[in-house]
């Protein structure tokens, strides 16, 4: 594994929308919450002190990372399994890599973007082994995932909810379709909100093929879901 | 740079919204307070199954492909292909799911083209399937059952057989010419290892049981370490990753089970007896 990459001092966002980086920006015109997901009330970002109390593991530092980045990882990795059972198990296997990993953590950097890094390789793992390889070839062996999965905003109208939940179902399992490095492209950009620039470093391509990857990933997104949505 | 793909047509910009649009999943409190515990404390709780490791990537030279390649193309063409399965009876009303397609139990021929190796199967609450992959073993996919059904060992020197059971319970049991041959059956949280025998394998929401009627099974959590579970007795599986539990079959499985067992070989016995 390699240490932790990103380019922004501790205390700062990763490149998100509305943090007033251009990666930022970029992805995410809007700021209307949706950006982190999972993270209303998050807890702040990290200190470079904290950054460093990480990498002697103490146990007070660990459980600030844990509470900022642990509905981020879940999200990005519940996106890109469809199934709820494997999500928990790959976002917990993440933390323990990241734990045997936190003397790399390099404190003067943010350390999303290498968490990320990690929930990443964790996937292709999965989707590199002989077991998942063995379910995906004869069926999605995943129950389709289920819409009320998601946090319901308490203002909807019953209808409207329903409405949503069934957008949210069609537009997971047209995502599930995907290949997996155009569905790891379209979660990043769209779903996490990050920049072309940060999705090549985390899926370890050149930032070209990380942009293209993403317009061949909408396209085909845009082809699954062709009459689909309202 | 805007960064973001240039002339993108409604329905991509449509696409983009929709997937910025989705809300996060709702994190299970029991799940996150786990997976903080053991993050802290940097092992995994004990008994906890591990992913699946990633196979290896091959970087196979040319010279190897090639003739590997001519080889199976002589193997498909020469050997013969294994034996398919065979519906011996659908009971119930409606269709079962078979790799995503509903085929109605009255069409069994359409059914029996359907049952190939590797097909995912689901059947409804009222309905139950005998098959049979004939001189190996029979399978009783029970009401509710979504199951990958094995296929014959491939090749003539090959003895492995693959199913999983993702819910619901199946029953099996091995004819005398599967000797030799290995069934390993997986579960989202269990391995089991057939190598002759009768058994039931239950999936439900807290985990894997593994009941044997005859015979000795070898199960483990995925990954972990296997036992040997010997006739009449049963073990379970956790999903929550709980050291496995041993006990003794419960009566009204055991009944089942022989039952199924003693249909099967009266088949094969007037099989044997019709011939001249």
């Amino acid at each position: 594994m390699g240490s932790a990459t990103g380019a922004r001092e501790p205390g700062r966002s990763s490149p998100r929308k509305g943090d007033g980086s251009p990666e930022g920006n970029e992805a995410r015109s809007d700021t209307s919450g949706t950006g982190d997901r999972g993270s209303s009330g998050r807890p702040e970002d990290l200190t470079r002190a904290q950054l460093e109390a990480v990498r002697r593991r103490d146990p007070e530092a660990l459980g600030a990372l844990f509470e900022r980045y642990f509905e981020r990882i879940f999200g990005f990795v519940y996106r890109l399994l469809s199934e709820r059972g494997l999500a928990e198990d790959v976002t917990q296997e993440v933390f323990l890599k990241v734990h045997r990993a936190a003397h790399q953590i390099d404190p003067t950097r943010d350390p999303g973007p290498w968490l990320m890094t990690v929930a990443h390789n964790a996937c292709r793992d999965l989707w590199r082994s002989g077991a998942y390889r063995m379910g995906r070839r004869t069926s999605a062996l995943d129950e389709a995932p289920r819409a009320h999965e998601t946090v319901s905003r308490s203002a909807d109208d019953p209808e409207q909810r329903l409405l949503r939940e069934e957008r949210e179902r069609l537009v997971q399992e047209a995502i599930s379709k995907l290949p997996e490095p155009l569905r790891v492209a379209v979660v990043l950009r769209d779903y996490q909100g990050l920049g072309h620039e940060e999705i090549a470093t985390i899926t370890g391509v050149h930032h070209d093929a990380a942009r293209k990857r993403y317009s061949r990933a909408l396209a085909a997104l845009a082809r699954l879901l062709e009459g689909k949505l309202r | 740079m805007t960064g973001e793909p240039e002339g993108l047509t409604p329905s991509e910009s449509r696409a983009r919204e929709a997937v910025r649009s989705l809300a996060p999943p709702l994190v299970d409190p029991a799940f996150r307070e786990r997976a903080k515990r053991d993050f802290l404390a940097g092992v995994p709780a004990r008994g906890r199954v591990p992913l699946p490791r990633p196979r290896p990537a091959l970087r196979p030279a040319w010279w190897v492909v090639a003739p590997a390649l001519a080889l199976a193309a002589i193997a498909l063409v020469v050997l013969p292909s294994g034996p398919a399965w065979r519906v011996v009876s659908a009971d119930g009303e409606g269709a079962a799911i078979v790799d995503h397609r509903p085929i109605p139990l009255a069409h069994t021929a359409d059914l029996a083209r359907a049952l190939k190796p590797g097909a995912r199967i689901g059947v409804g609450p009222d309905t139950r399937l005998e098959l049979e992959l004939k001189g190996h073993l029979a399978l009783q996919v029970t009401p509710g059952t979504e199951l990958v059904l094995p296929g014959p060992p491939r090749g003539w020197s090959s003895h492995d057989m693959r199913a999983v059971v993702w819910s619901g319970e199946v029953r099996i049991t091995t004819e005398a010419s599967f000797a030799g041959d290995r069934l390993t059956i997986e579960t989202p949280e269990a391995a089991v290892l057939v190598t002759g025998t009768t058994l039931a394998v239950i999936r439900d929401a807290e985990g894997t049981c593994v009941c044997v009627c005859e015979g000795t099974v070898e199960v483990g959590p995925r990954g972990g370490p296997m036992a040997r579970v010997t006739r009449d007795r049963r073990r379970f599986v956790f999903r929550d990753g709980r050291p496995p539990e041993d006990a003794a079959i419960r009566e009204v499985e055991g009944v089942e089970l022989v039952a199924f067992r003693n249909r099967h070989r009266a088949r094969l016995e007037g099989r044997a007896s019709d011939r001249p």
